[in-house]
């Protein structure tokens, strides 16, 4: 029952403040539909879900900053744009805090590239649960890497309480 | 008259001397066809490279929709759990086999991964040893080992942190040799040697027919069995991955895959070792 109680308040807290997430990537079956509402389910995040990035939502990138963006690499950029997502991440690296995760099919696309990524997200083949973990894992990067210990603090507060009430 | 054919290639235009309405490939890899006399080259010589760049980014999405459409039927599956009793679950394990396997094709020739852009994730090594033994367990043919079981005697608290992408590939190699080429009813046995000051050695463990001497099983497209259906390249994508750790882990000494065979007392079958020497394992243990 405790825990129980306790488990609630971090997801409300969490909830309070939920963390931004974007995807980009050309293919449906990629990050799909159940994944993403399994990810969601306990409202702590807000997926935003796009298969082509162009000037309008590159703008909206800038504009409004997203916690984290997933970028495919390959057919998911407007050719006025740039030549594939890595432009997308270099322009994200340098306009934003945006924590900038960039996953391919083919690791042969993220050959010799500069690294304007925070983390590769290089298994492709995921499962609803495999894709939570590997969003979990993710969201702990960002909170631990990307921005200050003052921010998000309502939400860190909130995933410290559930992390808290999953363990006891 | 026969066109003048323009192959780059080639100097010593085989094609030419085939029969009207031939359709071949010549030693040179080359698609041809011999129209009334006229050599027509149906294709360019196809590199490897470019079939292999190519593989994986068109077929991964197939394997993904598998895992999405079984996903439907049963939402607790996942790629990092198999269960054999499960037929989803077996399906799942499939698509990681079979993307494991056009890595591989794909890495023989180039492997491809960046200097900047490696994975750190943190990965149990025992977990890992008994993920990829239980995946292959998945793959039942005639020619592989029956009944093969597991000794891993990894502890919980070992891991790996940096280039666990390439570690997977060597560990999967391995397992996947095991499940090949071991003795019915045998086991394999995975250890981690410590000697003196020096990191510890993981070791794999099997029992196998002998290997001639004269046999480099590093090398590419080696077969100890002229017959057996592989194509012999695990072994040297092995090596390949040992080439790129070494270059993209600094500060460690250099990473080495060694084999070592070692007569048993049945006649015919050695022990082959396995060792990976300075990989970077790292442990929670104080």
């Amino acid at each position: 029952m405790k825990n129980k109680l306790i488990s609630s308040l971090g997801k409300t807290l969490m909830r309070l403040q939920p963390l931004k997430v974007v995807i980009v990537d050309d293919v449906k079956t990629y990050f799909n539909e159940q994944m993403l509402n399994l990810a969601m389910a306990n409202g702590n995040l807000k997926i935003e879900r796009y298969y082509k990035c162009d000037q309008n939502l590159l703008n909206s990138f800038a504009n409004v900053e997203r916690d984290i963006i997933i970028l495919d690499i390959k057919g998911t950029i407007d050719k006025n744009l740039g030549n594939d997502g890595f432009d997308i991440a270099r322009y994200l690296a340098n306009n934003t805090n945006t924590f900038i995760v960039i996953t391919s099919a083919h690791k042969y696309h993220l050959k010799n590239q500069n690294n304007f990524g925070d983390y590769v997200l290089e298994e492709r083949l995921l499962t609803p649960i495999d894709f939570v973990e590997e969003l979990n894992h993710i969201i702990n990067l960002y909170l631990k890497n990307k921005i200050g210990f003052y921010k998000k603090g309502i939400y860190r507060v909130g995933k410290y309480v559930y992390k808290i009430s999953t363990s006891t | 008259m026969p066109k003048a054919f323009t192959c780059i290639s080639c100097t010593q235009k085989p094609c030419r001397n085939t029969s009207p309405g031939t359709f071949e490939i010549c030693v040179y890899g080359v698609s041809f066809f011999n129209r009334d006399g006229t050599v027509e080259t149906k294709e360019p010589k196809v590199p490897l490279s470019t079939i292999s760049k190519n593989l994986r980014h068109e077929i991964n999405p197939i394997l993904q929709t598998i895992i999405q459409q079984a996903v439907k039927l049963d939402e607790s599956l996942s790629t990092r759990e198999i269960d054999l009793k499960n037929p989803l679950s077996v399906i799942i394990g499939s698509t990681v086999i079979l993307d494991n396997f056009i890595q591989m094709i794909t890495g023989v020739h180039e492997f491809h991964s960046s200097p900047a852009l490696k994975s750190n994730k943190r990965i149990g090594l025992k977990y890992l040893i008994e993920h990829y033994f239980t995946l292959y367990t998945i793959i039942q043919e005639e020619g592989r080992a029956k009944n093969l079981s597991l000794v891993n005697n990894i502890s919980d608290k070992h891991y790996i942190n940096e280039c666990s992408d390439f570690v997977e590939y060597i560990l999967a190699i391995f397992i996947d040799n095991a499940w090949k080429y071991s003795e019915d009813n045998s086991r394999l046995n995975v250890n981690l040697k410590t000697v003196g000051e020096k990191k510890p050695k993981l070791i794999f463990t099997n029992v196998s027919k002998t290997i001639p001497s004269n046999i480099n099983i590093f090398e590419s497209g080696s077969k100890v069995n002229k017959d057996s259906k592989g194509f012999g390249y695990g072994l040297r994508w092995a090596k390949d991955l040992e080439a790129n750790y070494n270059a993209l882990v600094k500060g460690n000494d250099e990473f080495k895959i060694n084999h070592v065979q070692v007569k048993s007392s049945s006649p015919g079958f050695s022990y082959q070792h396995f060792e990976l020497e300075n990989l970077k394992i790292l442990s929670d243990e104080k």
